[in-house]
């Protein structure tokens, strides 16, 4: 009976423990890995400052929906639809879903790019890969797929290891950390937004909030949930800051620029030797496919909800078409991109995170104007701190998209 | 009278509000409705004023005309009286648009789209809610040019209006002070309906669905949702009003329920409810919920093997109400041994004057309170049996497990694992 109860409380303390370490291991997915690993070979450690102010912005940013979630027992496309109207709900989820199609893109590319280093052609692994997704999440064993991956995730904790074990220079690492730079060159500027874009991503607000929700977390048991949620957070950019330091004392170090997955394995070196690549294509493809799986089928939830459609996969598909149309179309999308031909699949991880932040602004927005509605959140509305923080995420961003289009077009004017 | 034909509510915010010398005067932002009929009757138009920005409530009865483009006022602007929303008026923009209802026909919930208003019966009533597709274009602004294309094909934008006596609105902000929606309709739904639209809510409308069901239908409602969900419910409830339902529930069934709530709250029930019951909990809470022990009733029907036919009815007669099944009666010795199974066939069909040790199937079927649910669900199925009892070492009858205890383990495992997303 004692022992019972002791595994009673561990189950419960393991359920509630869900939703922001899932989270934190999808974030760092294909796109993730991949920005993490541009911006350490192509600028060393110059980049880490950004990577401590997004962190405190993702935390927040997190915990507002996490906090939404467990106040109103509604996910954050409900909360849209009620307090917007249709037509703003109709420009929330049109941007969710771009946002979205390109992060499936992403994750397909890198699905294709981790089992490239394992000699499978993308026209086998792609096709595959999107099969097997579509089938063990609809036929009802997506809690099976998700702790699959989640193990696999484990595998970036080799960065850290490896980052300690390529002697980086930790004055100028440190340094780099707390002390701001700045560069005005596109590239520069593009793998500024890709990491806000890849760190803080609109799916992952939708999908926090509505974990929250489907476990039945209220606002008691919340103070449990936040601490997990900042411990998230945390733990993303702390796997994020050793794949930038790895890839400065190793890449950079090396002059290498990545141009496909193997490049970017070479990070791995120090800790793994010859194993580099088997280690690096092991936790793309964990991250990529727990982060496809959860993107497509989170879309799907979220759009069907706004809408009031039918959804849920304990459906038929004939009592909600929509929702098994828009979860097939959408990982139809992803793996179907990847497949163009000549297509440089480096290329593609990054622009989806740059898109990514791209929309990024106009999801917060309705976020902390939700947040902060008495309406809604009584008085657990922001507090004016938390305001201050993420109102300048939100103008950050949109000043840096600005600079970036600037910078972009007047380099193309000559 | 107010001279109106029929509109969509998308269509009527927002137009202007002129007086009978064309004056303008403001526009529409809301409309209130007055719940009660059938169809609920618009009672007043919530008008932005152009003067001064300010909301305030124009009575129906001021109201000439409503037509497509614009309201018309009886008199003149200097002339007209407004006042403030009254309690227990329903806003229908507010409370109503883009917000979840029931579909109590078609069992499911829905989001409104929009609310078409029609004159009914001399007034101005809300007939029916659009969820469907072309209520989500018209709100876009998409409809007109959508069914003209469609039109080149010779297809057409179907309607999908649901009447009013149809649905149920979930009432879910208590803090704006509104008045309970009656939720009579829901309470005719059959408790697996009711359960599997709860399952589809958010919990503040789950609690307030509970709230206005009778305590049975609401006991026989919670235990057709999965025991962690019930679990919640119960939890967010009134306290009096969750005992009261727990023991209108099985025994069974309210430990399952109440195995799924913290120890501390779980505690504070059991020394609410009544001594015995709280006991019979009890002692079931002490089996893990995968097994026979867990899954077992307390509440059955043993008669000792000297009853006769007679005596064994008129027991039954007594206690029945108590019982989850009188198809099965068990036969035990003077320790309390089962020796014995009877059914009720045998027991009607049979002379008064018959011992039931005569007319007993000897060493019945068993469960032991260790075995696993899917052994006893194989057991169940293998001897086509309505209930199991189970025993103890002794052999002494602890409980019974009826059919639709384990009727999930007998299904496909899939349909079950399904039924939420990710919690």
């Amino acid at each position: 009976m004692k022992m019972f109860k002791k595994w009673r409380r561990l189950w419960f303390f393991l359920a509630v423990l869900g939703p922001g370490i899932i989270t934190a291991c999808a974030d760092n997915d294909a796109g993730g890995i991949t920005t993490y690993s541009v911006a350490g070979s192509s600028f060393g450690y110059s980049l880490l400052w950004m990577l401590l102010i997004t962190t405190f912005c993702l935390a927040v940013v997190q915990e507002i929906c996490a906090r939404m979630g467990a106040v109103t027992g509604k996910g954050l496309s409900d909360l849209i639809r009620e307090n917007f109207g249709l037509r703003w709900t109709f420009f929330a989820m049109t941007i969710l879903l771009i946002a979205n199609i390109f992060t499936l893109i992403a994750d397909f590319a890198g699905i294709a790019a981790s089992l490239e280093i394992f000699g499978i052609v993308k026209w086998i692994s792609v096709p595959i890969m999107a099969l097997i997704i579509w089938y063990t999440v609809l036929k009802g064993s997506y809690k099976i797929v998700e702790r699959i991956f989640l193990v696999f995730c484990l595998v970036q904790f080799a960065y850290v290891f490896s980052g300690l074990m390529a002697r980086p220079d930790w004055g100028l690492a440190l340094k780099s950390t707390f002390i701001p730079s700045f560069s005005f060159e596109p590239h520069y500027l593009l793998l500024f937004i890709g990491i806000i874009g890849t760190t803080i991503t609109p799916w992952m607000q939708f999908y926090i909030q509505s974990s929250i929700r489907d476990k039945g977390i209220n606002i008691k048991q919340y103070k449990y949930e936040r601490m997990e949620v900042l411990f998230g957070a945390f733990f993303t950019d702390f796997i994020s800051f050793f794949i930038i330091v790895a890839c400065a004392a190793t890449l950079y170090k090396m002059g290498i620029e990545i141009n496909s997955a193997k490049d970017a394995a070479i990070a791995l070196g120090p800790i793994a030797g010859n194993f580099a690549e088997t280690l690096f294509g092991l936790g793309l493809f964990g991250a990529s496919t727990l982060t496809a799986s959860i993107v497509s089928l989170s879309s799907a939830y979220a759009i069907c909800e706004a809408f009031g459609w039918e959804n849920g996969i304990n459906k038929r598909f004939n009592e909600a078409p929509v929702f098994y149309g828009l979860f097939t179309v959408l990982l139809g999308i992803g793996a179907a991109v990847v497949l163009l031909p000549n297509i440089s699949l480096i290329f593609v991880m990054l622009l989806s995170q740059e898109i990514n932040g791209f929309l990024l602004p106009f999801i917060l927005v309705f976020m902390i104007l939700l947040v902060n509605n008495k309406k809604i959140m009584g008085q657990h509305v922001n507090s004016r701190g938390y305001n201050i923080l993420a109102w300048f995420t939100v103008v950050a961003l949109i000043i840096l998209t600005i600079i970036l289009l600037v910078v972009s077009f007047s380099a193309l004017l000559g | 009278m107010v001279l109106f034909t029929e509109m969509y509510l998308s269509e009527l915010i927002n137009i202007p509000v002129v007086d009978r010398l064309q004056e303008p005067v403001g526009r529409i932002n809301d409309i209130f409705v007055l719940f009660g009929d059938r169809f609920p009757k618009v009672v007043g138009l919530l008008i932005k004023h152009v003067s001064d920005q300010k909301e305030s409530v124009l009575l129906l009865s001021e109201v000439d005309l409503i037509g497509k483009k614009f309201v018309v006022t009886k008199v003149i602007k200097s002339r007209l009286a407004f006042t403030s929303p009254r309690e227990g008026e329903i806003a229908l923009v507010r409370d109503i648009m883009d917000k979840q209802i029931v579909d109590v026909d078609g069992v499911k919930v829905i989001r409104v789209n929009d609310i078409k208003l029609a004159m009914v019966d001399q007034e101005v009533r809300l007939i029916a809610v659009d969820v469907g597709f072309s209520g989500f274009l018209r709100r876009l602004g998409l409809e007109k040019i959508t069914s003209w294309f469609l039109k080149l094909f010779h297809f057409n934008l179907p309607e999908s209006l649901i009447g009013w006596d149809h649905v149920e609105p979930l009432k879910t902000d208590i803090s704006k002070g509104l008045i309970a929606i009656p939720h009579q309709r829901a309470s005719e739904l059959h408790p697996a309906d009711i359960a599997q639209i709860v399952s589809q809510v958010h919990s503040a409308e789950r609690t307030a669905i509970f709230d206005s069901l009778s305590e049975k239908t609401a006991a026989e409602a919670l235990h057709e949702l999965e025991p962690h969900i019930g679990a919640r419910i119960i939890q967010l409830l009134d306290t009096k009003k969750a005992l009261r339902i727990l023991e209108k529930m099985p025994i069974d069934e309210a430990a399952d329920v109440l195995g799924d709530i913290p120890e501390d709250r779980r505690e504070e029930f059991l020394r609410l409810m009544k001594v015995k019951k709280s006991a019979e909990i009890q002692k079931l809470l002490k089996h893990p919920d995968e097994t026979a022990g867990g899954l077992m009733t307390t509440e059955f029907i043993a008669v000792p093997q000297t009853y006769t036919v007679e005596e064994t009815i008129n027991y039954l007669r007594e206690t029945s109400p108590l019982a989850e099944t009188i198809y099965y009666l068990y036969v035990v010795d003077e320790n309390e041994r089962l020796i014995g199974v009877l059914s009720l066939r045998s027991l009607i069909v049979n002379a008064c004057d018959i011992l039931v040790s005569d007319i007993m199937i000897k060493e019945p079927i068993t469960v032991f309170p260790e075995m696993s649910n899917r052994i006893v669900a194989e057991v169940i199925s293998k001897y086509n049996l309505l209930a199991v009892p189970v025993i103890d070492k002794d052999k002494k009858i602890m409980g019974i497990i009826t059919v639709d205890d384990v009727i999930d383990f007998m299904l496909p495992p899939l349909s079950r694992r399904k039924r939420e997303m990710l919690g």
